[in-house]
């Protein structure tokens, strides 16, 4: 079995065992005999509470980290992730607008859907030179992440306390909100456009050999990453409308995967179950008490996220030396 | 012609003129090295023969055919190009690097099939990394991670090889190694070796013509087997020059005059 078999299997088990737990388990846990016996009450506590959430949270992560990884790679950079270059902050920034504007909490899908597109456009838009140079789209992305913070502390601050209370909880990102519509829609993005990414995996992993190798071997560098960027930004979108925008999953999933099946490339199948265990993971931290209070997914992977990030950099100024 | 042509080929980078109306052929077999001072676009001309870089006008002809109506997949199945400085992916082990240069030649998935694996079998044994063939690309030394770059390209089976700068960052035995595997590439699989050279008696010893660009346009062109003469090197680069004849060859071994 090669490495990266067993590293697939050994994903895919703690993946069951974490999505086990958070269907079943808890206080109070889901009383299996009593669903058999035709209890109504924690059947539907299962099917329309927790079902639905666990296929959110599996979803979200899974989607986040294809992404990620794919846009890591071919960009030839680990910082180059949708949630660092600017894609999760202008869907972000777009969903708090709109709520902000229309006063209404459902405003969020759409303006995260526009907000992500049109900050994936302005990214490109920007970095465009005759081409796309992987180099000055990150600058770029990473320039306007910060920007668009800071329009959306702004925006909160300008607003009435009842509303910027309600965008700030989206602003955390969590998968509370989880019902078979929202799961459903991520569950269809996920596969769709994760599809869609690896049927293009392939050519990207030859992105990393560099624009003039991957030319030289019959690819085509600007066209592989127009496509995969509309799919990173539509996961993107669809993610925040969903759970709103939940941070550092998209960044860790490839680095993760690659560490863990010891090749370089995309790792796009292992990316995803370990997105989607980091999605299912960050749920179960969610719903246990801290000190008495539940913080929300995104806090978590935010919590894991950040020092992750930092031994990223860190081995990566070993490795150069 | 069977081989490489450029047609009045002109071509611009950033909005200046780097080649500028360049006629110039590269038949079938042999090695053939460019040369000339920085920035006289030998580079530039590499890689627009690699159709990575488009002409602002005239046409590169592959065999007689506009390289640019030439699919990309066919057209990477007959040349082959390694840059100058190429990026190794991080962690990448020889045999996964070199199996990239399957490319051209794989399904949309990536399957590989045997004639695949037998390929890559074979560019790692030319260039003698077989025992390498398992470790980190990134690990190696200068010399092997080259020739670990050219298995690659010799992986994707192609007749004509175009090598920029192979030579660079190698020290003096690597280069000649490089160098020697090159010509060796030439006499054993007749593969058409175009490469750009940095070091002009290097150049004279190994190559069998010598292309010199100077501005843009090729300055002179040396038929197999015709040795460099002193005044092209004066005119090339501008520098008083001796050329000698090598001890044991017929080749020009070209030193500066102090």
């Amino acid at each position: 079995m090669t490495r990266s078999n067993m590293a697939m299997a050994g994903a895919l088990c703690l993946l069951a065992v974490l999505a086990g737990v958070r269907l079943l388990g808890g206080d109070p846990g889901i009383d299996l005999q009593a669903i058999l016996r035709g209890d109504d009450q924690e059947q539907a506590i299962l099917t329309h509470f927790r079902g639905p959430r666990v296929i959110l949270a599996m979803m979200t992560g899974a989607a986040l980290a294809m992404a990620g990884t794919v846009s890591q790679v071919m960009l030839r950079n680990p910082l180059a992730s949708p949630d660092i270059i600017g894609f999760t902050a202008g869907a972000s920034a777009a969903a708090a607008a709109a709520i902000l504007i229309f006063g209404d909490i459902s405003a969020a899908m759409p303006g995260a859907l526009a907000g992500g597109i049109l900050a994936a456009c302005l990214v490109f838009g920007l970095a465009w030179r005759d081409g796309i140079s992987p180099l000055a789209l990150v600058l770029v992305g990473v320039a306007l992440n910060l920007m668009l913070i800071t329009a959306t502390d702004i925006l909160l601050s300008l607003s009435p306390g009842i509303l910027a209370s309600e965008a700030t909880r989206f602003l955390t990102g969590s998968f509370a909100s989880a019902d078979w519509r929202s799961a459903g829609l991520m569950a269809l993005a996920c596969l769709v456009l994760g599809g869609v990414l690896a049927g293009l995996a392939f050519a990207i992993d030859r992105l990393e050999l560099g624009d003039d190798l991957a030319v030289t071997l019959g690819l085509a560098p600007d066209r592989i990453r127009f496509c995969a960027t509309v799919c990173i930004a539509l996961i993107v979108a669809v993610s925040v409308a969903v759970a709103g925008p939940i941070p550092f999953i998209a960044f860790l999933a490839g680095p993760l995967a690659r560490l863990a099946a010891a090749r370089p490339g995309t790792v796009l199948g292992l990316s995803a179950v370990i997105g989607a265990i980091l999605g299912i993971g960050a749920d179960l931290l969610a719903t246990l008490p801290i000190a008495g209070i539940r913080l929300p997914a995104g806090v978590f992977t935010a919590l894991i996220g950040a020092p992750a990030m930092l031994l990223l950099l860190l081995r990566l100024e070993v490795d150069r030396k | 012609m069977k081989g490489l042509e450029a047609r009045n080929l002109s071509v611009d980078l950033a909005g200046r003129a780097i080649l500028q109306n360049v006629d110039l052929a590269i038949p079938e077999g042999g090695v053939t090295a460019i040369i000339g001072p920085n920035g006289c676009g030998k580079s530039t001309l590499l890689r627009t023969f690699a159709h990575i870089l488009r002409p602002s006008a005239g046409t590169v002809l592959l065999d007689g055919l506009d390289i640019a109506q030439v699919p990309p997949r066919d057209r990477a199945r007959r040349i082959g190009f390694l840059p100058q400085s190429p990026q190794t992916p991080e962690g990448i082990r020889v045999r996964s690097l070199v199996t990239r240069g399957r490319t051209p030649h794989q399904g949309r998935f990536g399957l590989l099939s045997r004639a695949d694996h037998a390929a890559v079998d074979r560019a790692i044994a030319l260039v003698g990394l077989q025992d390498l063939a398992d470790r980190r690309v990134d690990r190696l030394s200068g010399g092997q991670r080259q020739r670990a770059w050219i298995a690659l390209t010799l992986a994707q089976e192609t007749s004509i090889l175009l090598l920029d700068e192979p030579t660079t960052y190698l020290d003096p035995p690597h280069q000649v190694e490089v160098l020697k595997l090159a010509r060796q590439l030439n006499a054993d699989l007749g593969i058409t070796v175009v490469m750009v050279l940095h070091d002009i008696t290097l150049a004279s010893l190994y190559a069998d013509r010598v292309i010199g660009m100077k501005n843009g346009h090729p300055a002179f062109t040396t038929g197999p087997g015709e040795p460099l003469q002193a005044d092209q090197i004066r005119n090339l680069f501008e520098m008083d020059v001796h050329v000698l004849a090598h001890p044991t060859s017929d080749r020009a071994v070209i030193v500066p005059v102090q």
